[in-house]
């Protein structure tokens, strides 16, 4: 019964608190989202962000230890996220998991974000088969990176700039489509025709990504064509970010040979990406994962799963925030 | 009965240990680099008094207002330590905390202001004698005249307290500087006795001041 982890996840706009064992079994992971308090910004709000998380930590947890029917007594340690992510949102996490491991005894571990999302893929069931090439797609990061094994994880490249989910969101609000863009975008993507020629940014430049040139053509675009079909630019949006994830996607399996291609983050929900996905992947005779969608957005049982892996290493990272964290870095 | 007493809205951090109303630690003084992780700082606490976690039977915390995430840091800390341990949490608002430290030297009503966003304050009226603070949120200039209406003579705390006594509205009152920015978590302890008998217990938790709750 002591091989279980409480995960706390804050860094970004959800309150995530999972218990989880060390064969990547869910005994309870509660979310508390907070799209309610963002959707009037058309984004996330860093300081309100910070004030749901006060409120909606302790409920979580409590929830989470009911769900599971343990006790405090019954877990090895607590793994909390420690960045990259928002400041504010970050200690708040931090600062409830010391106070719960101080009071109940337990070892606090801090855990890097990006690495959690790259477990994802393994909760509940082993879906990777290393080596593997891992695309992280989500409102905060866009990276590519190479896992020899759970735990030997090489950065192979990441954004310059804007994210593609940020790039989503912020396409969204200029179609008039609110906040999260990305579901809506791919929707009315499926109804237009992608005629409209948007740059693919660095598409050649090896690894690494930008969406900020993608971002501001579109917004030119509309402003030159305020008549042009929504559906159009959607769809045209949509083909120049799966031209560029799929193109660097192909590269990466190339230059790294892998037996598996997992795709994570919430842009995963992308159904034109999963599309692309599954034909690149039969191309390239690599096995495609894709964790269930529930795992794809931030939550707090992927951050447990990492917390094993550290604690496996021995590996006992202070829980202090750091946004500066790479994929690299434990 | 140990009181821990948790303040870091002000400048720096001040973690707190103190029984029958007396101080036996204070991290402000004690540490030489007070701004460290509260679980670190409470971790010396406990071994500076030979202690253990379980000996501390109640927690009063410092909501603010004051540094956003500063203030959220020490809550979130409190309450969490304060369900782990199912022991009750007390919330003070650091306009009480200066109102009731300044009260206790100079013996008239106290003004208290931090400053916000947008040329916005939180100016807080404590009148004395553990009567509830009156906290407000917007411009200095005119909320303070509003406050101090029916008083001749108070004492000012806080960040604006040169131009709260610079104010025109003011002509006429006496307007005392205490030359205090913070009033000093120490009181938690001092005045232990004031702040116990609200303390929460989980479901109920703490949580900040904001504009949002005043």
């Amino acid at each position: 019964m002591n091989d279980i982890i409480l995960g706390i996840e804050t860094s970004c706009d959800d309150t995530a608190v999972a218990l989880v064992d060390s064969e990547g079994h869910i005994l309870s992971s509660v979310v508390a989202s907070q799209l309610d308090v963002h959707n009037q910004f058309g984004g996330i709000y860093p300081e309100f962000a910070a004030r749901a998380h006060i409120t909606a930590i302790l409920p979580a947890v409590n929830e989470a230890f009911k769900v599971a029917g343990i006790t405090p007594q019954d877990i090895k340690a607590i793994g909390v996220t420690r960045g990259p992510g928002l400041i504010g949102s970050l200690l708040v996490g931090l600062n409830a998991a010391t106070g719960l491991g101080l009071g109940w005894n337990k070892p606090v571990v801090g855990i890097n974000h990006l690495r959690g999302h790259l477990r994802s893929a393994d909760l509940e069931q082993q879906r990777i088969i290393f080596p593997a090439t891992i695309l992280l797609v989500s409102g905060g990061h866009t990276l590519l990176a190479y896992m020899k094994s759970a735990t030997e994880i090489e950065l192979l490249g990441s954004t310059a700039d804007d994210s593609t989910g940020e790039t989503y969101d912020k396409v969204g609000r200029m179609l008039g489509l609110g906040y999260p863009g990305g579901p809506v975008v791919d929707r009315l993507a499926r109804q237009g025709k992608a005629t409209i020629p948007f740059p693919r940014p660095v598409i050649n430049k090896g690894l690494a990504f930008s969406f900020s040139g993608l971002k501001s053509a579109v917004l030119r675009y509309m402003e030159a064509n305020p008549d042009a079909p929504h559906e159009d630019i959607a769809a045209s949006f949509v083909q120049a970010v799966m031209d560029v994830l799929i193109k660097k996607s192909r590269l990466a399996l190339k230059q790294y040979p892998s037996r598996s291609f997992a795709i994570v983050g919430g842009v995963a929900a992308s159904p034109q990406l999963r599309e692309e996905a599954a034909k690149l992947c039969k191309k390239m005779k690599v096995a495609l994962c894709l964790p269930p969608l529930r795992w794809s957005t931030d939550n707090a049982a992927m951050i447990a799963l990492a917390t094993f892996d550290y604690l496996n290493l021995s590996i006992h990272k202070e829980p202090v925030a750091d946004l500066q964290l790479t994929m690299d870095r434990f | 009965m140990l009181i821990s007493g948790i303040s870091t809205s002000s400048g720096q951090f001040a973690l707190l240990l103190g029984e029958n109303n007396q101080v036996v630690y204070d991290s402000s003084e004690l540490e030489k680099d007070n701004n460290k992780e509260l679980y670190y700082l409470l971790q010396n606490a406990l071994t500076a008094c030979n202690k253990k976690i379980n000996d501390i039977n109640h927690i009063i915390v410092d909501t603010g207002p004051g540094g956003t995430s500063r203030v959220r840091t020490g809550i979130a800390f409190a309450n969490s330590l304060a369900y782990s341990l199912n022991i009750p949490v007390s919330p003070v608002s650091t306009m009480e905390l200066a109102g009731i430290d300044a009260y206790s030297r100079y013996g008239f009503p106290v003004v208290n202001s931090v400053k916000s966003i947008k040329g916005n304050a939180y100016i807080g009226l404590y009148r004395g004698k553990n009567e509830d603070v009156k906290i407000k949120y917007g411009r200095l200039e005119e909320i303070v005249p509003q406050l101090v209406a029916d008083i001749d003579r108070f004492v000012v705390v806080g960040a604006h307290r040169e131009l709260i006594m610079k104010l025109p509205a003011l002509a006429g009152k006496t307007v005392i500087d205490s030359c205090m920015q913070y009033g000093n978590a120490r009181i938690f302890i001092e005045k232990s006795k004031l702040f116990t008998g609200r303390g929460l217990l989980f479901p109920q938790f703490v949580t900040p001041v904001t504009e949002q709750t005043i």
